[in-house]
Formats: C-alpha cells, structure tokens, sequence
C-alpha cells in the first residue's frame, strides 16, 4: 500500500532540485537572501508535493506529509551538524519550520491530485 | 571483461558524451566546489576532508544504476535507452542510493578504530549495492547485495582498490601536463570533472558484468 | 460474515475520549495495539502499520515520563531538546494516525456494506468516531 521506495525516490529527486535551482541562483547571485530563502522553501516542499504522490498512488497524502517531514528533519539536521545552529534549543521554531512545511507540500499534493483528476476526465471523455 | 567493456564504451560513445555534459560533469563540478567551500567555511575540528571523502564517494557511486542499465541493455540485446531514460534512471536511484551510503559511511567512520575491519565491509557494501539498487523491492535488493557480497568476497577489496588506483593513476598523469602552468581551482576542477566523464563509463561498465547476478548465470548455463 | 464484526470490542466512546486525553495519547496507540487481532480476523492482508503502532506507544509513554522526571534531571536546554525531538516525532505519528485510520475506514466499509463513514468526521475525530461506528454496528447485529 504504501511504497517506501517510493518516499525515498521523491525525497531524492527533490534533493536533485534543489541543490540545482540553489548552485543556479548562487553562481549567478540573481536573488537577495530572503527571496532565495524563500524560493528555496517553495521549490523543495513544492517539488516534495508533487513528486512523492506521484510515486505513492495508494495513499498520496501521506506520501507528501511523510516526505515533506523526513526534508524538513534533514534540513534541521544539516543546520545542526554542518552548520552547527543549535535548532533544537528552540522548540516552537521546530515547530513553525514542520507545520509551514507540511502544510505547503499538502496543498501542493491537493492541487496536484485535483489538476490530475480533471485531465484524467478530460482523457476519458 | 574489459575488451568487452571497451567495445560498449565504444558502441555508445555519443551516448555516453551526451550524459556526461548532462550529468557527470555538472556534478562533479558542483561537488568540486562544495568542498573548496567547505574547506573555506569549516573549521578543523569539523574535520571538512570527510565530507570530501564522501561526496567523491557519492560522485562515483550515484552514477552507477545509470551506465548498468546502459550496460545491461547491451549485454542482454534489449532496445537501447534513450539518453531521457537514463537521466530518469540516475534521478530515481539518487535517493536511494544516498539513503543507504550515508549509513554505511557513518558505520565505516567509526568503524576505523576497529582495526578498520568494518570500513573495509562498509565499503565493499557501498562498492557493490548500486549494481541491485534498481530492484523495486528493498528485501530483494538486499539479498541481491548479500548474494554478489558472498560470491566474490575478498576480491571486491580487489575490485576497490582497482577504482581507486586507476582514477588516481589517471588523475595524476593528466595534473602532470598542467603542472607548470599558473593553476586555479577552475583548471582542477574541470580536469576532475573530464577525467570522471571519460573513466567512469569504462570502470561501470567493467563491474557491471562481474557483478550482475543473471547475466553471470546464463552465461554459465551457456558453457 | 456476520460473526467476524462481533470479534470487534464495544467500548464506551466517552471512556475512550477521556482515556485519550488522560494519557496524553497513549490510549490511542494501546487502541490500535488491542485491536489488532480483530482487524486481522477481518483481512488478513490489511495495511494498518501496527509495528510502528507497537514503537509509538512505547516512544509515547517513554517520552511522559522523561517529561514528568525531567524537570529533576535535566537543564533547561535538555529540555528544550527533548521539546523539540518529541515535536518531531509527534509529527511522525500525525501521519502513522492518519494513514492507519483511513485504512481502516477502508477495510471496515469493505466488510460491512451498511457502515458508511464521513471523512471529515473522521479527520476531525479520528479513532473516537471510529469507535462510535464499530458500537453501532454492533448494536444493529444484536438487534437483528
């Protein structure tokens, strides 16, 4: 039912895609630090919530929220080990970096599913 | 084998140039630079050369699952990928091949006080398991890993050393031409990333058909 | 067919909405974990995870206690850590509860044709709601 191998691709494809869009947009310096920051968030949660359904057709919500999670843990531990921001001091900023992110990748995921299904329609007609 | 691998590079060799300016190349280069990066940011008690450790190992292991299937489609005289299928098979493999190296290179890491007994199965085990990463099943691509692991034992240790020693032979002949010139990063750079392009096809494909369990077999049957 | 729904327990709903609560969510995981062999009597082939049910439930109890004693043993960015851990693993199990109570909406309405779920009831209360429906089941067999 649920694919793990499917979780793990779609985190690894959206790995892909953000360390392109962000070796991009710091070789060119095209964006100011907060845009990118930001841009950033959109493409990897973005990408998270569409790729991780397509690869998990049976349960694709928890497929993007389990993704968009396991990102949101490796992007914490990242900071903590090569960066060394000590993020787990401060709890609710755990918190707002999981729910913003879950949120994002499930609406992503929603819109995908219901674009998805109105082509299909549109392909059986 | 290697006349064998010789006659795929050569039947493929736009193919494999195409892959490589698509692929090889922009990763090489990026992980070039992220550890000139890191080596600039970090550090020493961060120790920054195990984070260059990994990403050359990375950069080698992560294009294995592409250059198999090229390798085994020639072998078993399927119908040619195309070069999009290809980049779709480095992309759906990278996860996976990321999420069980790190592990292994963490277990390798403090496995070196263990007389290095664990790096060296540590590294055997990230040699081999992206010949049989692109079964759909995690069980089955572990036993597949454990069958080759105890087929050829000892000589993956072999096998190990000979990527090694030929990147670094290859390496070092071609610094040899640019020695008297006024380097930079780029000049390093970009002949890591040549030498990668033009190596590893060659290398992959001559492990492909030691490694690839079926393929072994019929052959066997054959005789 | 009709025996199969009986192997599943009543249980007072406002026992189990109190429990739950009480035990900061422990219940929610002994829930699963008790309800195991019914479920399985049903399908044998279901999709509910009750392995990660069995490590939530011991992580979750683990985890009040470490909170109760804590205070006692740790310093305060001990606890900020093990704040944040928890968060990180309460996310976890968001999505173990709702990928297991879909499920079982699935397996339920498959086996039993008059039992009909409201999905967003069922977000909103998850086990509780299915609780209450397993008990009407059982109340319309027994009235039959």
């Amino acid at each position: 039912m649920f694919h793990f191998r499917g979780l793990i691709q779609a985190i690894g494809v959206s790995l892909v895609f953000i360390i392109f869009y962000n070796f991009i947009i710091g070789v060119f310096n095209l964006l100011p630090v907060e845009w990118v920051v930001l841009s950033t968030f959109f493409v990897s949660y973005g990408s998270v919530g569409i790729l991780a359904p397509l690869w998990n057709k049976q349960a694709p919500y928890t497929a993007a929220f389990f993704a968009a999670v396991v990102l949101s843990v490796i992007n914490l531990m990242f900071s903590m080990i090569v960066l060394r921001i000590p993020v787990l001091f401060e709890p609710n900023t755990v918190n707002e970096n999981l729910l913003s992110s879950t949120v994002f990748s499930l609406i992503t995921a929603f819109l995908f599913i219901q674009i998805n299904k109105r082509m299909g329609r549109e392909h059986d007609d | 084998m290697i006349k064998t691998s010789f006659e795929i590079y050569n039947r493929y060799l736009i193919k494999i140039m195409m892959i490589s300016v698509i692929i090889v190349i922009p990763l090489t280069l990026f992980l070039y630079f992220a550890t000139i990066y890191l080596y600039d940011f970090m550090e020493a008690d961060q120790y920054p050369n195990l984070y260059m450790l990994f990403f050359i190992i990375i950069n080698f292991i992560c294009l294995i699952p592409m250059y198999r299937k090229l390798a085994e489609s020639d072998l078993e005289d399927e119908e040619d990928p195309t070069i999009w299928e290809l980049i779709k098979e480095f992309l759906k493999h990278f996860g996976m091949v990321l999420f069980i190296s790190v592990p292994l290179f963490l277990i390798g890491l403090i496995g070196m006080s263990l007389a290095f007994i664990p790096t060296a199965i540590c590294g055997a085990i990230m040699l081999v398991f992206p010949f049989a990463v692109h079964y759909l099943d995690i069980k089955k691509m572990l036993t597949a890993t454990g069958s080759i692991l105890k087929r050829e034992n000892i000589f993956i240790l072999l096998d190990l050393a000979i990527v090694v020693s030929a990147q670094i032979l290859i390496y070092s002949l071609i610094m040899q031409a640019f020695a008297n010139f006024e380097n930079s990063y780029y000049v390093y750079g970009i002949t890591r990333a040549l030498v990668n392009a033009t190596v590893f096809p060659l290398l992959i494909f001559y492990l492909t058909q030691r490694y690839t369990v079926e393929l072994n077999e019929q052959r066997t049957e054959a005789r | 067919m009709t025996d199969n729904i009986q192997t599943l327990k009543k249980k007072n709903v406002w026992l189990v909405i109190l429990l739950s609560i009480i035990t900061v969510g422990i219940y929610i995981g002994y829930w699963f974990l008790s309800a195991k062999s019914s479920f399985q009597l049903i399908n044998k082939n279901n999709y509910i995870p009750f392995k990660w049910w069995m490590v939530a439930t011991i992580y979750l109890s683990l985890s009040v206690i470490l909170s109760l004693i804590g205070e006692f043993i740790l310093s305060i960015y001990g606890l900020y850590i093990l704040d944040s851990i928890d968060l990180i693993f309460a996310y976890f199990f968001l999505g173990l509860l709702y990928y297991s109570i879909f499920r079982i909406k699935e397996l339920l309405e498959k086996h039993d044709d008059e039992m009909k779920m409201n999905k967003y009831l069922l977000f909103f209360f998850h086990i509780w709601y299915i609780q209450y429906k397993i008990n009407q089941s059982i109340k319309r067999e027994g009235g039959k």
